[in-house]
């Protein structure tokens, strides 16, 4: 019997997938596809972030204590339940070995050079075999201890960086114009990808019936986390973001200095960061195995970890080119969360819930 | 059976892991680096090729038993087509790995910059060992003579010297920080102009190194350093830096600013330029002005500007030309002892105030036309605040600033009252 888990410990759990995704990715292709209007975008984003998770959060208490797969099953049976199973597993793959990709390649630039890619990629990913066969209590308490540090991390590079600032960038303020800022911007709300793993943690609570206090938690500090992600980024660099590899948030770190005494911050954020990507890649896996464990009906998800790590590792080591990386980051990641994250959710619930209220009016 | 083969999986794990990670463990290793502190850029002339200076840090200087005299700083150049190329040479030379974690400056001579740096800057920039806080410096002379001049018996580390002389731009203005990635960003700013720190080597580099010697009696020569007059009246801000410092034990000097129109360089700002650049950037905490007595022309008095509150930039576009109108905010007193017993206080503080306004709305007036007009390249980044009045970014470009800076007006207005008080008051004034 798995320990039940406390609301801060899946706000915690939420909050990594969304940071780990923001610092590696989201948060510079927010600001490099809508330059100056990306800050108000980014408000855009969270205020719609919230107000979708909320009507999603609600929605999802008419099967208190249920989550997606379980309500599926509910919906179209055990058909529905393996095909929405399965769908998950892949997309949730998919971000594994993006992950691993993203984190391989900024740990060989940074500190690695001579060493080639994949053994980068294969320690983590046994790393993360090690620390899934311990089971959720160690994977979902490193993310509680992690994430307050690591959250307010981004406030002090933003005030580190704020003498470096210019407030102009934000001009002009409609970026490309309306539509490319604001409707095909709001394309870039999966900023919010902790939000994929929310309705499959309800079974899992102490307190399932705060599935919305959690979920509007999460997006509320999600949001902040963005914005102050995004205005760092765009108040620091115009166009110089679209030459380099690097994640902007770490060259962001690398103008901090607090005087002559406090040089070179970045170390200590990058330590923080890899303890919580790896912290990600844990949850990711571990969601995983849940999902597989639960259609296939075993009693043990450990077999599992291995055979899902390989698959991970080597579709990460197939990202070889930049272009399949950035396919697979810019485009189809956006679509497959927009999907997962929105679509196939709000379906089932709705489909879900009419069925419920079908079935008490025939009693 | 079992777990000896698990025992054996990991320790084979363990030795693959350690194999594939010591090649990177090695080359980060302090015992094979050798850390540059500065690195300078020159142009071979008549060739493709550069001559690449690697200046390092002495590491015996900061040994126990080192001397408290100041170690010679190694240099070492390479001639090769590229920055990279002149790197694996070096490497090869050395034996061994060079790390430029630690380069404090970057250093191009004014010939090199002139042909257009932005493929080396960008190499540099990039360079995941090269922090985009180190500064970079053109220089009117080779940049391995400005490297070789640098050090200094007051500075015991060089790299300490390296890192605090754009410091000095907070109190003299006659110099501005800036750091790589700041350059960079203007280099490929299309709408901006980019500057650099403008080193030089000053006039008697190579003499005052041998005037220290005891039994060697000073003469102090007597120079005309002020290089230009306002209204006939000699500009004490704008003079010759390098013939200025007669006599000091460090042969570079930092003065001025190198001003870049796309990547190339195309001019220098003078000291009192350089102080209006660092005005209009807001990056001068006080500085002192010396400005003729308006009492009495043959005097001068010194007037020590502080409490500098942010300026007001507003641009109307309104018509064809854009007029840039920049209001000031600033706050003064006068530091010299002043002999005029036949005007009040206030009379006296109207006056000089009246003459500190003429001064620098002249000045300012010059180097704001000089940017535009000369060497037609926004360097303090005006298009910054003109783009305010557009709401979309084809909408700015369809306005083409940089053409239109080239045209631009320009307004400079002062507070009412820029001097609040005489430090050192004369007995009997009122």
């Amino acid at each position: 019997m798995e320990r039940k888990l406390r609301n801060f410990e899946v706000i915690t759990s939420l909050m990594i997938m969304s940071i780990a995704d923001n610092v590696l990715t989201s948060a510079g292709i927010l600001v490099k596809e809508i330059n100056s209007a990306s800050l108000l975008t980014s408000v855009l984003i969270s205020v719609l972030g919230i107000f979708i998770t909320f009507i999603m959060c609600k929605l999802s208490k008419n099967f208190i204590g249920k989550d997606l797969l379980a309500i599926s099953e509910y919906l179209g049976g055990k058909t529905l339940k393996t095909f929405i199973g399965f769908g998950f597993v892949i997309y949730f793959l998919l971000i594994l070995a993006l992950f691993l990709r993203q984190t391989a390649d900024a740990m060989q630039l940074i500190y690695y050079p001579l060493t080639h890619i994949i053994f980068i990629i294969a320690l983590l990913s046994i790393a993360t075999g090690i620390i899934a066969s311990f089971g959720n209590n160690s994977i979902f308490k490193t993310a509680s201890l992690i994430v307050p540090f690591i959250y307010f991390a981004i406030f002090l590079i933003f005030i580190g960086n704020t003498k470096n600032f210019n407030f102009d960038n934000i001009f002009p303020i409609l970026g490309d114009g309306f539509n490319h800022s604001f409707i095909k911007g709001l394309t870039n709300i999966f900023t919010f990808s902790g939000l994929s793993y929310l309705f499959f943690f309800p079974p899992k609570l102490k307190k399932p019936e705060e599935i919305t206090k959690i979920g509007l938690i999460f997006s509320i500090l999600n949001g902040i986390y963005i914005i102050f992600c995004v205005a760092d980024i765009l108040f620091l660099f115009s166009d110089a973001i679209n030459h380099s590899r690097l994640p902007p948030l770490y060259i962001s770190v690398r103008y901090i200095e607090f005087g002559t005494f406090f040089q070179r911050m970045d170390a200590a954020f990058i330590f923080l960061w890899v303890l919580g990507l790896i912290s990600a890649l844990n949850i990711n896996l571990y969601f995983i195995l849940e999902i597989l464990k639960n259609i296939t009906n075993l009693s043990d998800s450990k077999p599992l970890i291995f055979p899902c790590l390989f698959t991970s590792f080597g579709v990460a080591l197939g990202l070889q080119q930049d272009s399949a990386l950035d396919f697979l980051e810019n485009s189809l990641s956006k679509v497959l969360f927009i999907v997962f994250t929105f679509v196939v959710p709000l379906l089932i619930f709705i489909g879900a819930i009419i069925k419920k209220r079908k079935n008490s009016l025939k009693f | 059976m079992k777990t000896a083969i698990k025992w054996f999986i990991i320790i084979i794990t363990i030795i693959i892991f350690l194999y594939a990670f010591s090649s990177s463990y090695y080359s980060q290793n302090i015992d094979h680096l050798d850390y540059v502190i500065a690195l300078g850029i020159d142009k071979i002339p008549e060739s493709d090729n550069l001559s690449v200076t690697f200046e390092f840090a002495n590491l015996g200087s900061f040994s126990e038993n080192s001397s408290a005299e100041q170690t010679e700083p190694i240099i070492n150049t390479i001639i090769a087509p590229t920055i990279p190329n002149a790197i694996t040479i070096m490497n090869a030379y050395i034996g061994k790995q060079l790390n430029l974690s630690h380069c404090k400056v970057i250093v191009f001579s004014k010939e090199f910059a002139e042909t257009g740096i932005l493929d080396e800057v960008s190499f540099l920039t990039h360079n995941i060992q090269i922090r985009p806080t180190t500064n970079v410096v053109v220089t009117d002379c080779l940049a391995i003579d400005y490297l070789k001049h640098s050090a200094s018996s007051l500075e015991q580390v060089l790299t300490k010297y390296y890192d605090i002389f754009p410091t000095s731009s907070e109190y003299t203005g006659y110099t501005s920080n800036i750091p790589l990635g700041k350059f960079y960003e203007d280099l490929l700013d299309k709408n901006a102009g980019a500057v650099t720190i403008l080193g030089s080597i000053v006039e008697n580099a190579d003499s005052n190194s041998n005037s220290t010697q005891e039994d060697q009696k000073t003469t102090i020569e007597n120079k005309n350093t002020i290089t230009k007059t306002l209204n006939n009246k000699p500009d004490y801000q704008s003079f010759e830096p390098k013939s200025a410092i007669s006599e000091g034990d460090r042969g570079a000097e930092n003065m001025g600013l190198a001003v870049f129109k796309d990547d190339k360089y195309i001019g220098n700002l003078s000291t009192i330029e350089t102080l209006c650049y660092s005005l209009l950037k807001d990056e001068v905490d006080n500085f002192v002005l010396t400005i003729t007595n308006p009492f009495d022309e043959s005097k001068k008095v010194d007037i020590k500007v502080g409490d500098l509150s942010q300026l007001k930039t507003d641009i109307d576009i309104s018509n064809d030309i854009p007029t840039i109108n920049i209001e000031f905010n600033l706050t003064a007193e006068v530091i010299n002892i002043l002999d005029n017993q036949n005007l009040s206080y206030d009379k006296t503080l109207e006056k000089l105030d009246i003459a500190l306004k003429e001064y620098l709305t002249e000045e300012f007036k010059s180097y704001l036309y000089k940017t535009s007009r000369e060497y037609k390249s926004d360097i303090n980044e005006f298009y910054r605040i003109a783009k305010r009045h557009f709401l979309t970014n084809s909408d700015f470009e369809n306005y083409d600033w940089p053409t239109k800076y080239e045209n631009a007006e320009f307004n400079v207005k002062f507070n009412e009252d820029i001097i609040s008080t005489l430090i050192i008051r004369q007995e009997g004034s009122k």
